[in-house]
């Protein structure tokens, strides 16, 4: 008797104590810190043969740790740490394809991290040479961090090439390559996906955005003339039509007009993307029909 | 009773005795669990969850392989010795070598067994964790199947070593403890090997410690060398090569290993 009655209390201040540590909150929680793991030979060696379990458990810490830390008791997290963990995990197991998806959600919004992330995702496409994902990451750091279009374009055309629904890289990767200066390299491009695709929808889609790129080269193109023949380029697309360079200003595909940026290039005003309003319109029509 | 016959019926009274016992029991039942638990452990994967579950089940069944080697070695070799119950044996008109390959041949039996029962749970679990994946790659069944093998090879050196340490020791814990600090060595060598020859040290090493783990490389088996592991893992190519090449260096080191501990074990003064 007296031993179930013990059973029973002591199972109910267990129940007490589970109950409320909830409502300690953070106060009663020990700091957190990320472990600063060895050097990735002896991981390695005490992995016991088990080093791609190793760079799992690393990346499962790693993520446990960032979890409870940024979202739970909303800290800082040591992202340094964090980063050269997930290097060593990637040492271990280079082809650990959690590790370069999990850095590239953790650091690609921190500008100063970003040429090491890139390292790290150009050690992946090394292992992984099949994978679009790389690739595009690349891109995607290139171009809205290092404000680098054409070395973003060639990762974007890489990872166009190893996933079969690409056409959307295709056609982004052509508008990065004019974002570049490289209009010549993006109609080539372009003109070489489009040979290769099927889908009559698609071919649509890529062909609108290789005309756009076809009016450009052309405008590009009669600029390089008229800075040749008069010694300095256009005020305006117009100037052109006046001196009888050219006929007439072609009509942008995607809606906007073509005009001379402040440093002499041709932009559009549509800036190569399908305007909300057209959208709204074929909605309509759709729906009218 | 002619000499392989002699070595089958120790190599089954050895598996009965593997299976009998307690330890090796708790251990299945525990292996058992941790191969439950790849669905749960595969489950915090972003993006590779069929990946980790193959490198986890694989993993899995190594170090329960170990174990089990280590373990058997202790308690159905190296106690037998210590405890003089071997001694009954013994005095049947048996050679100490067709004792021992007897122990061996058992122990290569259980082995076998453990591996393939671990294997097949291990493949039961992984169409489960496919369940609900899309876009999940397929499952590379020659390679998890040649890693499984790599896994036998590992564990079958490891009980040539635990014989010819149990030829030389006379306590029981010796052979275990030594057998454990062999596991370490042989899978760890060639990673040190290799980061000392790269130059990646923040010092220069001393030559002497460069001598060391030159020769323990070449003295002790190295298990890596049986590691498919990554091949299973993400469905590569295993150069044809490389597996003639551990099969051979596998079967050679088990050979001068029995040999050895055969040699030793005739020699030994067991009064």
């Amino acid at each position: 008797m007296k031993r179930l009655l013990l059973g029973f209390g002591a199972t109910g201040m267990l129940a007490w104590l589970i109950a409320s540590y909830a409502s300690l909150g953070g106060r009663a929680v020990a700091p957190l810190r990320f472990p600063s793991y060895p050097p990735v030979w002896a991981l390695q060696a005490m992995s016991l043969g088990n080093k791609e379990l190793a760079s799992t458990l690393i990346f499962y810490n790693a993520q446990f740790y960032f979890g409870e830390k940024y979202a739970w008791r909303r800290e800082t997290p040591e992202y340094q740490r964090l980063f050269v963990a997930l290097d060593k995990a990637t040492d271990l197991d280079p082809r650990n394809m959690d590790c370069y998806y999990f850095a590239q959600g953790l650091f690609s919004d921190i500008k100063p991290a970003i040429p090491v992330l890139n390292r790290l995702l150009q050690k992946g496409m090394r292992y992984r040479p099949n994978d679009w994902y790389l690739p595009f990451f690349l891109s995607a750091n290139y171009y809205f961090q290092l404000k680098d279009p054409v070395t973003a374009a060639h990762y974007l055309q890489r990872a166009a090439a190893l996933t079969p629904n690409s056409s959307l890289f295709a056609s982004l990767s052509a508008r990065m390559l004019y974002q570049g200066n490289q209009t010549d390299a993006a109609i080539s491009y372009l003109e070489a996906f489009i040979k290769e695709t099927n889908n009559p929808g698609v071919r649509q889609m890529l062909f609108k955005r290789l005309e756009a790129l076809v009016a450009i080269q052309y405008l590009e193109r009669a600029v390089a003339a008229f800075a040749k023949e008069h010694g300095h380029p256009p005020q305006s697309l117009t100037e052109l039509i006046r001196f009888g360079i050219i006929k007439k200003i072609p009509a942008d595909p995607y809606g906007g007009t073509f005009e001379l940026d402040a440093t002499g290039r041709v932009v559009t005003t549509s800036k190569l993307v399908e305007a909300w309003k057209n959208h709204d319109k074929r909605n309509q029509n759709q729906q009218a029909q | 009773m002619h000499s392989f016959a002699c070595i089958r019926a120790l190599g089954l009274a050895t598996l009965k005795g593997g299976l009998r016992d307690r330890l090796i029991q708790s251990l299945l039942l525990a292996g058992l669990f941790f191969l439950l638990s790849t669905l749960v452990f595969s489950s915090f994967s972003m993006r590779q969850p069929l990946e980790v579950a193959i490198n986890y089940s694989l993993a899995t069944v190594q170090i329960l392989a170990i174990l089990v080697t280590l373990f058997l070695g202790l308690n159905l070799l190296s106690r037998e010795i210590e405890t003089r119950a071997g001694y009954l044996l013994m005095g049947q008109p048996i050679s100490r070598t067709v004792y021992l390959l007897g122990k061996f041949y058992g122990l290569c039996l259980l082995n076998f067994l453990i591996v393939a029962f671990f294997g097949l749970c291990a493949a039961l679990s992984l169409p489960l964790v496919k369940i609900g994946l899309t876009n999940a790659p397929s499952i590379a069944w020659g390679n998890f199947f040649v890693a499984q093998l790599g896994i036998l090879g590992i564990s079958l050196l490891l009980g040539a070593v635990t014989l010819l340490f149990t030829a030389l020791a006379t306590s029981a814990v010796l052979p275990f403890l030594m057998t454990v600090g062999v596991w370490f060595i042989g899978q760890s060598t060639e990673a040190v090997k290799n980061y000392l020859e790269a130059g990646l040290t923040a010092q220069p090493m001393p030559p002497a410690l460069k001598w060391l783990v030159t020769v323990a490389y070449y003295l002790f088996p190295n298990l890596s060398l049986f590691d498919f592991k990554v091949y299973a893992i993400y469905g590569l190519t295993i150069p044809p090569l490389l597996a003639g090449y551990a099969l051979i260096y596998g079967l050679v080191y088990m050979v001068i290993l029995l040999l050895l501990a055969a040699t030793l074990f005739q020699k030994r003064d067991m009064t």
